[in-house]
C-alpha cells in the first residue's frame, strides 16, 4: 500500500490529519531545541543533531559536563548548557556580566567587563581529570586575556586557558597550584583544548594538534566557578576581547577524542559558516 | 596572516561608588547582569554592549544610560 493511500486512510477513517513523518532527533539534541527559540530550521536542526550523534559516538559526549554554542545573537539564546539545557545554575546555563556582545560568529567579551559565569567548578569533575575548551573566531589579544579560568588559594587550585595574550603567548593550568607555562602563539583563531588526564599528563591542543604537552602535578579541585572571557578569582580579571563560537568543560580528554571532539566542531562550524580552520 | 594587537582605548560611564555597590550584580534582565569595574583611580566605570543598552532602555535602569561615555584607564596589575 502505497504512503499516500495509507495518508488517505488515516484522515477518513480515523481523523488523522497527517501522517507524514517529523523528524525524531537524538533526545537530548531535541531537549536543546525545546529551549532555544532561535533554532527554528530543520537544517540548523539536523546538523546539531549530527554533531550531538558525533560526539556520542565518538564517546566524548558522556565526558562534557558543559558545552555552550553561542552563535544566536542573544543572551537568551546562547545561555543553554547544550549537556543540560534547564534554565538554573545547577545545570550550568551561562548568565552574563555587562558588556558581552552577541551575534552570528559567536560571543565577543569587551577586554573590560564582560563575562559569562557558567556556575561549573572543577570539583565537579575530578582532580586528575579536566578539560577546557574554546573555539576563538578573532586573532585578538589583549593583556592578561583570559578565556576560560578559575583561580583559587589555600589549597591552591588554578584552572586557565589562555590563547593569545598580548604578549604573543599561549598557557594552561587544569587544577594546578604553580604558575603558568608559556609558549609563543601568535594566532588565536582556531579551536583550543586543553586537557589533563592524570596527575601529571596536561597537554592543550590546537585545532585537535598538540601545542604544548606539561608534566605538571596536579594540586587540588577547585569550587570557584568557571567564567568565560576572564578568570574568577578574589578579583575578577583576565578580561578578553575574543570572540568564542562553542565552549566545553568537562572530564580530561585523550588525544584522539580531542582530535575527534575538533573534526565534529569543525564539521559543525563549517555548516553555520563559521569555521575557521 | 593579520595580527591584531592594537592598544585598545575603552569608553565607559562613570558611576558614583554609591550606585556601584547597589547595583553590582543586580541582573537588569533574566540573563545579564551588572558588572562595574575600577578604573587606576578606583573609579567605577560601566560598559555596556548595544544590546545591553537596548535592553536597559525601558527599564527602572534606564538612566545610567544618559551618564556620558569616559575614557577608561584600567588598574596595573
Amino acid at each position: 500500500m502505497g504512503i499516500n493511500k495509507i495518508k488517505y486512510l488515516g484522515r477518513k477513517f480515523f481523523g488523522v490529519r497527517n501522517l507524514s513523518t517529523t523528524p525524531t532527533y537524538d533526545p537530548d539534541a531535541q531537549a536543546y531545541f525545546n529551549v532555544n527559540a532561535a533554532i527554528t530550521s530543520a537544517a540548523d536542526k539536523n546538523a546539531i543533531n549530527t554533531f550531538y550523534l558525533g560526539l556520542k559516538t565518538d564517546g566524548i559526549y558522556t565526558k562534557l559536563k558543559a558545552m555552550y554554542l553561542p552563535i544566536w545573537g542573544s543572551a537568551a539564546t546562547c545561555k543553554w548548557n547544550l549537556i543540560n539545557p534547564l534554565d538554573t545554575n545547577a545545570a550550568f546555563r551561562c548568565t552574563y556580566a555587562t558588556g558581552m556582545t552577541f551575534s552570528s560568529n559567536g560571543m565577543k567579551g569587551n577586554g573590560t567587563s564582560a563575562y559569562a559565569n557558567t556556575f561549573l567548578s572543577s570539583d565537579q569533575m575530578s582532580l586528575n581529570s579536566l578539560h577546557l575548551s574554546y573555539y576563538s573566531q578573532q586573532n585578538l589579544s589583549n593583556a592578561g586575556a583570559t578565556e576560560i579560568g578559575s583561580l583559587k588559594s589555600s589549597p591552591n587550585s588554578y584552572s586557565n586557558l589562555i590563547i593569545r595574550q598580548d604578549i604573543n603567548t599561549a598557557n594552561m593550568r587544569l587544577n594546578s597550584g604553580g604558575v603558568t607555562t608559556n609558549i609563543t602563539n601568535t594566532n588565536a583563531i582556531g579551536f583550543y583544548c586543553c586537557t589533563r588526564r592524570s596527575v601529571t599528563d596536561t597537554e592543550l591542543y590546537k585545532n585537535g594538534i598538540s601545542i604544548q604537552a606539561l608534566s605538571t602535578n596536579s594540586f587540588a579541585v577547585s569550587n570557584i566557578p568557571f567564567f568565560i572571557n576572564a578568570y574568577n578569582f578574589s578579583v575578577i580579571a583576565g578580561y578578553s576581547t575574543k570572540e568564542s563560537s562553542f565552549v566545553s568543560i568537562g572530564s580530561g580528554l585523550t588525544a584522539t577524542e580531542v582530535l575527534n571532539l575538533s573534526t565534529r566542531i569543525n564539521t559543525l562550524m563549517t555548516y553555520f559558516g563559521i569555521n575557521k580552520y | 596572516m593579520e595580527l591584531i594587537n592594537i592598544k585598545m582605548e575603552y569608553y565607559g560611564r562613570i558611576v558614583t561608588n554609591e550606585q556601584a555597590n547597589e547595583l553590582q550584580g543586580v541582573f537588569f534582565d533574566a540573563d545579564t547582569f551588572f558588572n562595574f569595574v575600577p578604573d587606576i583611580n578606583g573609579i567605577y566605570f560601566l560598559f555596556l554592549s548595544q544590546q545591553d543598552e537596548a535592553d536597559l532602555l525601558n527599564n527602572e535602569y534606564a538612566y545610567l544610560l544618559e551618564i556620558p561615555l569616559s575614557l577608561y584607564v584600567p588598574p596595573i596589575d
